[in-house]
């Protein structure tokens, strides 16, 4: 009894110094299934979205004399807010040594830019629009707090855009 | 400050407004709001970056925040008696202390018809 009491207060005692490696581990291996399932989630909502309306909504180009005359108009956009994991970090730093692309950050950015796109094409066409025109895609770095070890690192992702009706 | 109603008026990111015509311009609108992300936030979303993808508490804080910077330059707008808001542009900046501005800016303008 004694000696069972004694190995959980040794196990307590080295779990401060394994619990990084374990963390890191379960971020590497947990983290790569939960991003996947993102990845497959949001194809799965494009795919229903161009089968629903045959069509992407969103472009670029102000002029939608293209298209027709539209008879309104309003401001839409939409955000979300992502950050690589640890493992994640973890890569990006070993590949910050070598240089070269850092395929874990290229990742999570590009997940960020095609989910926040995939919100701006269901909300215009939840809220009714024909066409999104002017998109424009912007990233900020936020949690960067000054003079703060700050352990999170997340990038915004915001869209938005002119949605219109004919 | 926060108007009591939301102020309803055109706003586009583009040059024009769908079937009118700008007939005066009353110079550029702005409107802004820093926002500083809360322990709470930062805890979940420490939490979550274990695993990366979406941090969703700051999604939803900065989406909030950006529509506030909207309201109030459509306010700013409507205060100057424009009826529509062209060529809208957002900004955002982080900040010193873990908060984020987030900035709207664009032309007020009267259009008709």
């Amino acid at each position: 009894m004694a000696e069972s009491a004694e190995s959980i207060i040794a196990l307590l005692s080295i779990l401060p110094s394994i619990l990084p490696i374990i963390l890191i581990l379960f971020s590497a291996v947990y983290g790569t299934i939960y991003q996947n399932g993102l990845d497959k989630k949001r194809l799965n909502r494009e795919m229903a979205f161009f089968n629903k309306y045959g069509k992407d909504n969103l472009m670029t180009l102000e002029n939608h004399g293209l298209i027709g005359k539209p008879v309104a108009m309003n401001l839409v956009f939409t955000n979300v807010t992502v950050g690589p994991s640890w493992w994640q970090l973890f890569i990006g730093w070993l590949k910050g040594i070598f240089g070269g692309e850092i395929q874990s950050y290229s990742r999570v950015l590009n997940y960020g830019r095609m989910e926040v796109l995939q919100r701006l094409r269901e909300k215009a066409a939840q809220e009714g629009w024909d066409q999104v025109i002017n998109v424009r895609l912007e990233s900020v770095v936020i949690s960067k707090s000054a003079g703060r070890n700050d352990k999170t690192s997340a990038i915004e992702i915001y869209a938005y855009g002119t949605a219109v009706k004919y | 400050m926060q108007p009591q109603h939301p102020v309803q008026i055109a706003v586009s990111n583009t040059e024009t407004i769908a079937g009118a015509t700008i007939v005066q311009s009353l110079g550029l609108v702005t409107g802004s709001t820093v926002r500083a992300k809360n322990i709470g936030k930062d805890i979940m979303a420490g939490l979550k970056n274990i695993v990366g993808g979406e941090l969703g508490t700051y999604t939803q804080l900065l989406n909030e925040a950006r529509n506030q910077a909207l309201q109030r330059m459509m306010a700013d707008a409507q205060a100057r008696g424009a009826n529509a808001v062209v060529n809208v542009r957002f900004a955002t900046s982080a900040v010193a202390g873990g908060a984020a501005e987030l900035f709207a800016y664009g032309t007020a303008v009267i259009v008709q018809g």
